[in-house]
């Protein structure tokens, strides 16, 4: 394990498994430069000499960024597959996402097609967690500042294996990936546990008011849970007041909450089975659940998340 | 316990690991180390005399136990380097499965203890010198053996003998026959008797030859049929007799003509029964033995002087093969003579006159004279420094024994196989006075006072000199002229001094 | 009045669902302790229900089989039943979305816990796949490993000084060779890391035992290994060979 050679090996083996699968590419468009990164764009590779890679880019949201966006996608997409993460404070909402989307799916031929990740405030999987997860620290470079709950001493992680040679290390590449491939199937599971748990009051009620569940989600006890269905059904705009109050929840809770690109992916990437199954389920949670609707089948809408969870590809958790 | 002569070589991926072994057991062992299978060969080209190889099952990242796949290869090809298997925990799959693959023992990296660990590397290191060690017991064994063999091969191709060798072998296909050997000294009864073992259904069982007369008649008893713990004073433990070391096989007991009354019961109750009883056992034993007694004596004669049991001479004499004397036999002395000059030609190594005379001598002390007569030849042609055995080299006896006899012997007898030379009333007669056994006492103790000189009376070396097994047959024959011939040994001092117990003089 | 135990994270479904229990007959009650070894509140328990998956540290967690395991070994007269909002079929498992009407003949023809070899998964995070990582013997992401290397290290280091080697010789040959501050660093993460997941399994007193256990003897580690007296006072070989110990007792059944 430690030793130069059994490296070589693992170098080996990963060349194997390159060679049958298409290299991974994730894009990461942040505040690089916050840090003391370059900010001009860059290419690291991933231990094992794979045509795995990160490409770093330090690019705020405008008319020639996505001009940018639109030639490197072209480029990369004939590399292999591709992850754009897009964050957050540098401009990037559910609408650019959307756009970027359409527009990726307009040049690249097809089958071609991008995972793009809307992220920001350090709570989601790929920031650094642990010795070896995640490739982002808070303040704009490859490596974080761990403090461990009962040991004193803090733990630096980095996640580059060779600075000069701008390689990345394989442990926290293969976790990130894992993670954002799994993303959105972990995250409408959670929903739906939690809107099961939370409306488990009625469970032994045989005939439901109509607008009984509605008033009960509104109530401000459960109003996080009201403001995860509203963005599982994209009701949140941007810059309102709903769209802080689910930001602070995800500060508070080290949770991610909000489903705008989980959508807009669904749809334009995994497939159009899965946009349908997704759209069903939304138009489920808006006429019936969060409406004053009579006769709620929760038996039905728990088959709908099913039907969904089951529709897209792997694992909920890895 | 501290032994650096003990190499080990540490087969690790984990560099630090080497350098954790290394360290604590540094006053202990020393260390060589690889951290893949290619390293390892390297290193076992270099050099292939570790002591103990400590085998890590994982080499790589792969979480595959490479290490398992290499032990079957690594014991085959090294089998005196024992492996002990180093596994992160203790699985007990995996560790059944390193041994059957040929790991001797394991260890777990988890479970690190110096004395542990330092008690497994001795126990396997000590059990790889005791298989050594065994190795090359056997080795020994084996080597004496065929040495063994070598020295009792019935050699012979004169018609006595190849009538004897066909009887033997039919004999031999009755592995519960009793049969009685009988012949001068030194013709070759425990020879015949080996040859009827070896052709016989008792091959892959033992063989023990015990010379009765060589043995105290007050521990006859006991180194036949064992003994108890306590069952006489120095009995401090329990002992197994001849007859259950061969069990199973063959017991040859020579010189049945001297055992004592007692003896002659047990014996004759054991060809009856097939049962002893170790002395002071209150149960008897079952035995498959097959008895092959050997005497130089006329048993019949014993039994009329009332020595010997005649229903034991019943018993004994249903199947009696006599050995011819060596000089009813001469054609067959060239190849005696080729046999103890292996590889060689021994009319090249024995000049045609020596040859004649040693053809032509009497043997009184038949096989057995002529092979100490070959160490004697072989000695003097060194001393002499003489390129073949010629008349110098041989014995006195041999070099002044009458010409005439020699002719007697000769004369008429062109076909060896038809030399059917007369027994001991047909012997030549004596040069002098004396009888022919006291003639052929007097050759003997000349040789061992020669001998005794020469060696500076180490008994041990005597006997090694004068082709004995051991420096109790040579008391043995000490104590046998004496017995019956006390007035010759005044002439031999050395004799006297070295055997006082057995020779006393009268003033 | 017959008596169902329960495990639950979540506290609003059980409050619901007790008065169903209760007009059937049954009192509903919460298991609060939870421990290895044979205890009173263990033994008193008649029918056991875990709420699944289990929501600990922002992830559902699917340890059901675990506690199966547990159940088999120490208690197998209880009869053990899951239940949740997954949609399965098994006798053993309640589904709340569609609960029985009939909560007696339910519970007669659940299956005794040697009936049965395991439940369904209940698609959380599986934990018997992190116990697994978490023992494997030789990888990056075991922590057993990485306790491993630094027992032995701290063992051989201990042997040394009873030679009367002195300590900074050890510090030097030793520890500082084999990165043990980076090794602790390593694992401390590592078992930071698991924590959180082993939470609500039948072990959980043991592994706080163990996380008191790292406590006690960090601060030689902390301190940068360079002080012989922490070493020996706080008992660091001891008591990391208790660690191993405490966690090898678990991993024989559930690693």
């Amino acid at each position: 394990m430690s030793s130069a050679s059994s490296k070589a090996a693992v170098s080996d083996q990963l060349t194997k498994d390159s060679a049958s699968r298409a290299n991974r590419i994730m894009i990461i468009i942040w505040s690089w430069q916050y840090g003391g990164m370059p900010s001009q764009m860059d290419e690291w590779s991933v231990e094992g000499n794979s045509g795995d890679k990160v490409v770093r880019m330090d690019l705020k949201m405008s008319s020639s960024a996505k001009e940018t966006l639109r030639e490197k996608l072209q480029e990369y997409a004939q590399q292999g597959e591709v992850f754009l993460f897009l964050h957050r404070r540098h401009g990037y909402d559910q609408k650019t996402l959307k756009e970027i989307l359409q527009m990726a799916r307009s040049v690249l031929p097809q089958g071609h097609l991008i995972k793009s990740f809307l992220f920001g405030e350090g709570n989601d999987k790929i920031y650094i967690v642990n010795q070896t997860k995640g490739l982002l620290g808070t303040r704009g470079t490859f490596s974080a500042k761990l403090q461990a709950v009962g040991i004193r001493q803090a733990t630096y992680v980095n996640a580059i294996a060779d600075k000069d040679k701008k390689v990345i290390k394989r442990k926290h590449f293969d976790f990130v990936w894992h993670q954002y491939s799994h993303n959105f199937k972990a995250k409408i599971f959670e929903l739906k546990e939690d809107l099961f748990r939370s409306l488990s009051p009625f469970l032994f009620i045989t005939e439901i008011q109509a607008g009984a569940v509605y008033n009960y989600i509104k109530q401000e006890e459960n109003k996080l849970l009201m403001l995860r269905l509203l963005s599982f059904i994209g009701k949140i705009r941007k810059g309102s007041n709903l769209e802080t109050q689910l930001k602070e929840f995800e500060q508070q809770h080290k949770r991610s909450y909000f489903f705008d690109d989980c959508h807009l992916n669904l749809k334009m990437t995994y497939g159009e089975q899965e946009a349908q199954l997704y759209d069903s389920l939304v138009d489920t949670i808006s006429k019936k659940l969060l409406a004053y609707e009579p006769n709620l089948n929760f038996t039905n809408i728990r088959d709908q998340f099913d039907e969904l969870l089951e529709a897209m590809p792997g694992s909920t958790y890895n | 316990m501290a032994n650096k002569n003990y190499n080990i070589l540490i087969v690790d991926d984990d560099a630090e690991f080497h350098q954790q072994i290394r360290y604590a057991f540094r006053r202990n062992y020393v260390f060589e180390g690889a951290i893949n299978q290619e390293h390892l060969e390297k290193k076992l080209k270099e050099r292939s005399d570790f002591d103990l190889i400590l085998l890590d099952l994982m080499l790589d990242d792969s979480n595959e136990m490479v290490g398992l796949d290499m032990i079957p290869d690594l014991a085959s090809r090294f089998p005196e380097i024992p492996i002990i298997v180093v596994t992160a925990d203790k699985k007990i799959d995996t560790v059944v499965q390193a041994m059957k693959q040929g790991a001797r023992d394991f260890l777990t990296k988890a479970d690190y203890d110096f004395d542990f660990w330092n008690k497994k590397f001795q126990e396997v290191l000590q059990s790889q010198s005791l298989r050594e060690e065994n190795k090359a017991l056997r080795q020994e064994v084996q080597k004496h053996r065929d040495q063994k063999q070598k020295e009792f091969t019935f050699i012979g191709e004169s018609q006595k003998i190849l009538e004897i060798k066909r009887i033997l072998r039919l004999v031999s296909e009755e592995p519960d026959i009793t049969v009685l050997i009988t012949g001068e000294t030194g013709v070759g009864k425990e020879v015949a008797a080996r040859f009827l073992h070896s052709h016989g259904a008792r091959k892959d069982k033992p063989f023990q030859a015990v010379n009765l007369s060589a043995i105290q008649k007050t521990l006859l008893e006991s180194t036949l049929f064992g003994h108890k713990k306590g069952a006489f004073t120095g009995a401090t433990r329990d002992m197994e007799g001849y007859f259950k070391q061969a069990n199973g096989g063959i017991l040859m007991l020579d010189e049945i003509g001297d055992i004592d009354a007692n003896i002659q019961i047990k014996l004759l109750r054991f060809l009856e029964t097939k049962m002893i009883r170790p002395v002071g056992a209150d149960k008897d034993i079952q035995l498959d033995v097959q008895i092959v007694a050997a005497t130089h004596r006329d048993l019949k004669d014993e039994v009329q002087k009332g020595h010997f049991r005649a229903d034991l001479y019943q018993r004994l004499k249903a199947m009696v093969v006599k050995i011819p004397a060596l000089r009813e036999r001469r054609a067959d002395i060239p190849l005696i003579l080729q046999h103890y000059y292996p590889g060689e030609d021994v009319n090249e190594i024995i000049s045609p006159m020596a040859m004649d005379k040693l053809k032509n001598y009497h043997w009184p002390g038949n096989i057995r004279e002529l092979k100490n007569a070959i160490s004697y030849m072989q000695l003097r042609k060194k001393i002499f420094d003489r390129k073949q055995i010629d008349l110098d080299c041989l014995p006195v006896e041999i070099q002044e024994f009458n010409e005439l006899v020699d002719t007697f012997y000769t004369n008429g007898s062109s076909a060896p196989d038809q030399e059917m030379a007369p027994t001991s009333p047909e012997s030549p007669p004596p040069p002098s006075n004396l009888t022919i056994e006291e003639e052929h006492a007097l050759i003997d103790l000349r040789k061992i006072e020669q001998s005794l000189f020469r060696k500076n009376k180490v008994k041990k070396d005597v006997a090694v000199e004068l082709g004995l097994e051991n420096t109790d047959n040579l008391r043995y024959k000490i104590k046998k002229y004496f017995d019956k011939h006390p007035h010759l040994f005044k002439d031999f001092p050395l004799i006297c001094e070295s055997y006082k117990r057995i020779v006393k003089l009268e003033e | 009045m017959k008596q169902v135990s329960y495990l639950s994270t979540d506290q609003i479904t059980p409050k619901a669902v007790q008065n169903w229990f209760e007009q059937q007959g049954y009192q509903f009650v919460p298991l609060t302790d939870a421990s290895p070894q044979p205890s009173e509140a263990f033994q008193k328990i008649e029918i056991l229900i875990l709420f699944v998956p289990f929501f600990h540290n922002n992830v559902y967690i699917s340890n059901e089989n675990v506690w199966k395991s547990f159940f088999q070994e120490h208690y197998p007269d209880v009869l053990l039943l899951t239940a949740g909002y997954i949609k399965q079929a098994h006798t053993n498992y309640l589904d709340l979305l569609q609960l029985p009407e009939d909560l007696p003949a339910f519970l007669q023809n659940a299956k005794s816990i040697n009936q049965f070899d395991r439940f369904p998964f209940s698609g959380g995070l599986d934990v018997e796949k992190k116990l697994h990582k978490f023992y494997k013997g030789h990888g990056d992401e075991s922590l057993t490993y990485e306790l491993g290397k630094i027992a032995r290290i701290i063992t051989m280091a201990v042997d040394e000084l009873k030679q009367a080697v002195p300590f900074p010789e050890i510090y030097k040959d030793l520890l500082i060779p084999n990165r043990i501050i980076e090794k602790w660093k390593v694992l401390t993460n590592r078992w930071q890391n698991y924590l959180p997941f082993f939470k609500g399994l039948p072990f959980d007193t043991t592994l706080q035992e163990v996380h008191d256990g790292f406590s006690s003897i960090a601060p030689f580690f902390e301190g940068g290994c360079e002080d012989e007296h922490l070493l020996i006072d706080l008992n660091c070989k001891e008591k990391l060979h208790e660690i191993k110990q405490k966690l090898e007792i678990i991993g024989r059944q559930y690693g």
